[in-house]
């Protein structure tokens, strides 16, 4: 099973190079073990798929019309219905350009799905407090948005999307967007659910009272992502070697043995991002907060930026001497892209 | 009414046993208030007390009397730190609220907001002795309103809002206002399931002329229990649970909560304990800008100019403080905590020329920790024959620890 998964991985890997930036949408009806149909949805869409650890083998089939990426996905890990892709028990850190389809049930989220995008409903939490003149209760919904894998869209990415909610109707058809009416803001504790995934960004929505369990009749609006195209640069790893990056510098700072010991030294490489003009690109705004390096194990790692926004450090795996070249990926011209929801009927029983 | 009034006036021997008699009374109120007038007997009723204690017959009772005598050592020693607690009477008969409102001014409260009530007309309000947040509260709900604390400028106000507090049970312990902020039910659903559970939050608020310090402490308020109406804990592991909460302190205020379970028969009773920093001793210390006195100790410890250039602008300065390592690292550490938090934020440091003439600094940064601290100055101004440097240092740090009980903590109504 092992050789097998790894096997799974490189081909997907080394077909994966020279992505398309848009796919187009897929109509098509097919039966099969899992894993092979999993492999050949990434093939359709080029949206790299990595499988965890004991997924349960089975024959499935599925059925799509005009589907994007999500839609597609959903529809296999619905007929799976052993399989799930987020909120997943994983110890390894997800990438941020990939799915990992990992054992569980299949959870259906209320959702909509735009494009390549999904967007889905991810819990509500009525919240009933003490308040002047009696009772007070709101609802806090969350949102999550889904990105395909060659659209990066994560919060980590140090983007931001931006959330607009236009219409809320509980089972009723009543109203139940804030802003409507003056709700009590006294609240000395606030509460979130804690759940993440890669490439997503999420949305707490407060929402006036109604009972969860009948649910929302209709909750719309749209999700507008900052997102970039991304160019790999490579810079030498040797004190005072710089590399332009847009409108800025990128330099190396210093390059330091973290600790020393045979075979196991760490390196630290310390940069500092100066924009020419002062006044010019951010260091978030044009670098993806990961690097890659010679000598390692090829993945990209996440580093993060100081206060200040103007320096960080990439810390190295352990390697005998310092990486020769290291990789940053670098943001080019951003792009608005804009996704519509409309999530019908939800509700948790 | 009028029997209750004269009692009060004269506290004699016999209300002690009056009202330890009434910490049995079925009636939380009852309780409450005899646990009140007990308090205020002061440490000349600390034997009597531990006698009812020993002889009560329910731990509930013995547990109140306990609280009581704790209370009484507590407000004896809060009395020596911080002065006599501010407390307000006020007996007004159709007198205009813009009246009644400034005579609830106190030291560090700049002005009471009335926000949309209309001042010029009259009410009827009264309260006897009785500390300022009580004060506050009472003439909040007689004007069927709220408040709020801000800040602007260095200086509080209180805002008045429309809208009664929600009730609950508050104590008011001298300079201090201890209260069930928050009690709120959770019903949180997801496709994986659905969890239901409750919170509690308690508030702690404080005079605002007493000064907090950031000095860190590990539970400003702790809660230590919570127990429902069988006597069983109610308390939930919050590791347990798939959310988090997060605490929004006002102003003038600590805060802790505590999750609990939904169904938890009410009412529930809340036990704890504060741990608040607050500044109780300053002095003003005068130090030379070069030479011996550039360089000084203040109890366990040095304080030093460490480096002074006069910039085109004006002047900067770095002022330095070290625990004094006389006694090792245990002693520097218990006997000059956070030596960062010393600089008394509250008041400006004055660069002194060779006229006398003295120019304000402003703080521009500050580093260090437990047991030293740098603070860099900036004077904006130009300086001729600079001379000295005079700040305000906090010599003394007062923690203080009150227990609290509440009783009657009720969860709002599960239906929407």
């Amino acid at each position: 099973m092992m050789v097998a998964d790894l096997i799974l991985i490189a081909i997907s890997a080394g077909a994966l190079q020279e992505a398309p930036k848009d796919p187009p949408k897929v109509t098509y009806e097919d039966s099969g073990d899992f894993r092979l149909l999993a492999m050949d949805l990434e093939r359709r869409f080029r949206g790299r798929i990595r499988f965890a650890k004991g997924i349960p083998p089975k024959d499935v089939s599925i059925k799509v019309k005009d589907a994007g990426y999500f839609e597609a996905l959903d529809a296999l890990c619905r007929a799976h219905k052993g399989v799930r892709y987020y909120d997943l028990d994983e110890t390894r850190p997800p990438l941020l350009d990939e799915v990992t389809i990992g054992s569980g049930d299949w959870l259906e989220f209320p959702a909509s799905y735009h494009d390549h995008f999904k967007t889905a409903l991810l819990s509500m939490m009525r919240v009933a407090d003490r308040a002047p003149e009696g009772l007070s209760g709101s609802v806090l919904v969350v949102l999550v948005l889904h990105g395909p894998p060659w659209i990066p869209i994560s919060d980590e990415r140090g983007l931001a999307t931006e959330w607009k909610v236009e219409k809320a109707l509980d089972a009723d058809g009543k109203d139940v967007l804030e802003g409507r009416e003056e709700r009590y803001r006294g609240e000395r504790v606030s509460i979130s659910s804690m759940t993440s995934g890669p490439n997503t960004s999420q949305a707490p929505v407060r929402l006036r009272d109604f009972d969860p369990a009948r649910g929302l009749k209709v909750l719309s609006g749209k999700a507008s992502v900052r997102t970039a195209d991304v160019t790999i640069q490579r810079m030498k790893v040797e004190e005072g070697q710089s590399l332009e990056v847009g409108g800025a510098t990128l330099a190396v700072d210093s390059v330091t043995v973290d600790r020393v010991q045979p075979d196991r030294n760490k390196w630290d490489i310390e940069f500092t991002f100066k924009s020419k003009t002062g006044k010019g690109t951010s260091l978030k705004r044009a670098l993806e907060g990961r690097a890659r390096h010679d000598g390692g194990k090829g993945e990209w790692v996440r580093f993060n930026v100081r206060y200040g926004g103007q320096s960080f450090r990439v810390t190295t795996a352990a390697m005998e001497k310092p990486p020769a070249w290291i990789e940053f990926r670098v943001r080019g011209e951003e792009r608005l892209i804009e996704v519509p929801f409309h999530i019908k009927d939800a509700a948790f029983k | 009414m009028l029997i209750a009034l004269l009692l009060s006036l004269a506290p004699v021997q016999d209300d002690v046993s009056k009202w330890i008699g009434r910490l049995e009374s079925e009636s939380i109120e009852e309780r409450d208030e005899a646990t009140r007038r007990l308090q205020t007997q002061g440490v000349g009723a600390i034997p009597r007390l531990e006698k009812a204690r020993d002889a009560a017959a329910d731990a509930a009772t013995k547990a109140r009397i306990d609280a009581i005598i704790a209370a009484i050592r507590k407000s004896a020693e809060l009395a020596k730190v911080f002065g006599p607690t501010k407390r307000v009477t006020i007996a007004a008969r159709g007198k205009l609220i813009k009246e009644v409102l400034g005579e609830l001014r106190t030291p560090g409260i700049k002005r009471i907001d009335p926000g949309r009530l209309d001042v010029e007309s009259r009410i009827d309000f009264q309260v006897r002795n009785v500390s300022w947040w009580e004060a506050l509260d009472r003439l909040a709900r007689a004007l069927k309103s709220r408040y709020e604390i801000t800040w602007q400028s260095g200086d509080y106000s209180i805002e008045l809002k429309p809208g009664v507090e929600a009730e609950g049970p508050v104590l008011y312990f001298e300079q201090f206002r201890i209260s069930v902020a928050e009690a709120k039910r959770v019903d949180f659903r997801t496709p994986a399931g659905k969890f239901e559970h409750a919170l509690v939050a308690i508030e702690v608020r404080h005079q605002a002329d007493l000064i907090s310090s950031r000095c860190p402490v590990a539970d400003v308020v702790r809660i230590d229990s919570v127990v429902d109406a069988k006597g069983a804990n109610a308390l939930i592991d919050p590791f347990d649970l798939p959310l988090r909460s997060y605490d929004n302190p006002l102003l003038l205020s600590y805060q802790a909560n505590a999750w609990v379970r939904h169904d938890a028969p009410q009412p529930l009773t809340v036990s704890g304990a504060t741990d608040m920093p607050f500044v109780s001793e300053t002095k003003e210390i005068e130090l030379d800008l070069e030479g011996d006195r550039s360089r000084i100790e203040v109890g366990k410890a040095r304080l030093s100019v460490e480096t002074f250039e006069q910039t085109g602008a004006g002047a900067r300065l770095t002022l330095r403080a070290e625990a004094k390592d006389d006694k090792g690292e245990e002693e520097r550490e218990e006997k000059v905590p956070w030596i960062m938090e010393r600089l008394d934020d509250s008041s400006e440091v004055v660069l002194v020329d060779g006229a006398g003439r003295r120019h304000a600094g402003s703080r521009v940064s500050s580093r260090g920790g437990k047991d030293r601290c740098a603070w860099e100055i900036t004077v904006s101004t130009g300086i001729e024959k600079p001379k000295r440097v005079i700040c305000r240092w906090v010599s003394e740090i007062h923690r203080v620890q009150i227990p609290f009980r509440l009783e009657g903590v009720r969860l709002p109504d599960r239906s929407k």
